[in-house]
């Protein structure tokens, strides 16, 4: 029977490897929504002037980057006031313009204060679905 | 890009707890564990010399694992629609500034080594605990903790005791395996009953670190969690739930070692515990860091008080577990790929051929994994020489994955096999194709005698706990929060036995030869139980 010794880099080789692949993975989302106006998925008659997400957790507003994408579309950057309340330190208000009938996706990255940043979606209709 | 952040996000904190530990964990050690004895001058001071350079490790760790995150990943994370880094409107934060404190402090503590090493005066050892202090004191910023709406203050305080418990513990036991490699080679009728009294006194620290582990952590599950509904029926509680079974489990070894410290009659049994009690400790801080590890991952979950909506039932997630015939036959891939979403739609549902596919995936792997766990008892028992050949099964288990684990990729789907390389996913489930065939490979090369390095053995339990541990932090909920979380609930009781298994078969390698049975019987046990699970499995 042939017996061989790899080479002692070996182990350490596969030992790198293996705590590369047994790192901790990015869990669900830290911040999350607690509560949305509209909810996700709504049919709304009427377009919505605002969207308004309150988080499980304070949020350092200054970093929250909302897209806002009808079916279809590409996704647009949607600007937030510069004033906010700063007693709600857990809500976000998303001004809308007006918007046409269709299905609409709001896409929103925060940062929560203890350094986590999370991503999410809220999908809403407005009108009847196209 | 958010996602590859938190990737990175939870592992440097990992990293950053792991060094913490060596850090503050050894400074505790130093000064309350390695104290000078007559006889044993010159392993004290070798010991004290290996207890800076980790301590300097750990420190290491912590300022690189930092600078990462401050410097790098959150920055890049958080770029602008032109890619801007906000680097100096990030450092302004409140864990941006916490986090130059931490990077500060670390350094401070790293600059200290040498300057302790040069003159170990007492004071000089003072200001480098004083930095430990600062270092824990500061981990209350950068925890959950500091972003909650109510009842922040205590929930800091209590994260901090809690953490600082679990770094004291964790990183003595670092200490300790280093120790122990310098106490078994040292030798001789001073030095070993010297051992016994330094591993008798970390039994003290490490019942005083336990308590600070088990009290704060109570309070902290009691705020985190809520109750029994939220115990089970999400993410954060079966995390939780995972931490105390790894933490019992690590009990379990340090109440044999102490058992055997006990029963050595102290100087005179020297020998015994020094045969033994290495080995433990070793498998109590692989234990150690997958619980940390752990902890890190916890961190990216919503606390189960706030997941309410999307909480599982109890009846929910007991229906995952009861027994039902395997899925023998899988749905042909041509209605897999007209039937699922595009990988990217984040939002889509799963459909039934998506769910079909995978439990057959899951039970055909758990046929694989059952029949290696009975042929690895049978071997055990030394019924059958034949059977010792049962990690060539690995093999075949690998081929299974690397074919069924990406059916939009080569050989079954349209994506070819190089094109599919730059897919995160597709890479990572090749990588672990590759690892399972290592696994099967060199334990079977151990076992029929064709690898006889004595590192050899150690690589099959090295795999199976970075298996287990990246099962047991490993979740793909996003946006569906109560059906990912159902889908991967069975994750956490096959990452446990993974993890048992790694640290029972480490121990059959390392123990004695008449001490081998019964962990031999044990890791052999997990193989077969994680089989069954997986045979049961469903996503329905």
């Amino acid at each position: 029977m042939t017996r061989f010794s790899p080479p002692a880099v070996g182990p350490a080789l596969l030992l790198c490897l293996v705590l590369v692949l047994a790192a901790p993975r990015p869990g669900s989302p830290h911040a999350i929504v607690l509560e949305s106006s509209p909810v996700h998925d709504a049919v709304l008659e009427r377009a919505p002037g605002q969207v308004t997400l309150r988080f499980n957790s304070k949020i350092e507003k200054r970093f929250t980057r909302i897209t806002l994408a009808a079916a279809d579309q590409p996704p647009a950057a949607v600007a937030l006031p510069e004033s906010d309340d700063p007693a709600r330190p857990d809500r976000i208000v998303v001004p809308l313009g007006p918007l046409a009938p269709g299905v609409y996706v709001l896409r929103y990255r925060v940062l929560a204060v203890d350094g986590h940043i999370t991503e999410g979606a809220l999908r809403f209709t407005v009108g009847p679905p196209r | 890009m958010t996602l590859l952040a938190g990737f990175l996000d939870v592992l440097l904190r990992g990293v950053g707890t792991v060094g913490l530990s060596a850090a503050v964990g050894g400074l505790v050690y130093v000064l309350l564990v390695l104290r000078p004895a007559p006889g044993a001058g010159g392993l004290v001071a070798a010991a004290r010399a290996r207890a800076l350079a980790l301590i300097a490790a750990g420190a290491l760790a912590v300022a690189g694992a930092t600078a990462l995150l401050l410097l790098v990943v959150h920055p890049w994370a958080l770029a602008d629609e032109a890619g801007r880094w906000p680097l100096g409107q990030f450092l302004t934060t409140e864990f941006g500034l916490a986090a130059l404190g931490r990077l500060a402090l670390a350094l401070l503590l790293l600059a200290s080594v040498p300057w302790i090493r040069r003159a170990p005066a007492p004071g000089r050892w003072a200001v480098a605990a004083g930095l430990g202090v600062l270092l824990m004191a500061n981990a209350a910023w950068l925890a959950h903790a500091v972003s909650r709406l109510h009842g922040r203050g205590p929930l800091m305080v209590g994260t901090v005791l809690h953490q600082l418990g679990a770094v004291v513990w964790v990183g003595g036991l670092i200490h300790l395996v280093a120790f122990a490699l310098l106490w078994r080679r040292a030798g001789g009728p001073a030095i070993e009953p010297f051992g016994v009294r330094v591993l008798a006194r970390f039994s003290a620290v490490a019942i005083g670190s336990l308590v600070l582990v088990l009290g704060p952590g109570i309070y902290l599950a009691l705020s985190y969690v809520g109750g029994w509904g939220g115990l089970v029926g999400t993410g954060y509680g079966v995390m939780v739930l995972t931490k105390v079974a790894l933490l019992i489990c690590a009990l379990v070894l340090g109440g044999l070692n102490f058992l055997i410290l006990r029963r050595s009659g102290g100087d005179r049994g020297a020998g015994a515990v020094a045969a033994r009690v290495p080995a433990f400790i070793e498998a109590e801080v692989g234990l150690g860091i997958t619980l940390l590890l752990a902890a890190a991952s916890l961190t990216s979950l919503p606390p189960s008080v706030d997941v309410v909506a999307a909480r599982a039932t109890p009846a929910e997630v007991a229906a995952r577990f009861r027994p039902a015939m395997p899925r023998w036959s899988s749905p042909p891939v041509s209605e897999l790929l007209a039937a699922a979403a595009p990988i990217d739609d984040t939002l889509a549902k799963r459909q039934p051929e998506e769910y079909a596919w995978s439990e057959y995936n899951h039970h055909a792997a758990g046929s694989f994994v059952f029949l290696m766990g009975l042929l690895a008892l049978l071997d055990r028992a030394g019924w059958s020489r034949w059977a010792r050949h049962w990690p060539l099964l690995f093999l075949g288990l690998a081929a299974f994955l690397f074919v069924r684990n990406d059916p939009r990729a080569w050989p079954l789907g349209p994506a070819g096999f190089w094109e599919s390389m730059v897919l995160p996913d597709v890479l990572q489930h090749r990588l672990v194709v590759l690892l399972v065939a290592a696994l099967g490979l060199f334990e079977w090369m151990v076992r029929s005698g064709r690898l006889t390095r004595p590192a050899g053995p150690l690589v099959f339990p090295l795999l199976c706990a970075a298996g287990g541990g990246l099962l047991l932090t490993h979740s793909h909920a996003m946006f569906n929060l109560k059906t990912e979380f159902l889908t991967e609930v069975s994750h956490a009781p096959v990452g446990l036995l993974g993890v048992l298994m790694a640290w029972g078969r480490w121990l059959e390698v390392r123990l004695p030869f008449a001490d081998r049975r019964i962990p031999g019987w044990i890791w052999g046990a997990c193989m077969t139980i994680i089989g069954l699970i997986l045979l049961v499995y469903r996503e329905t």
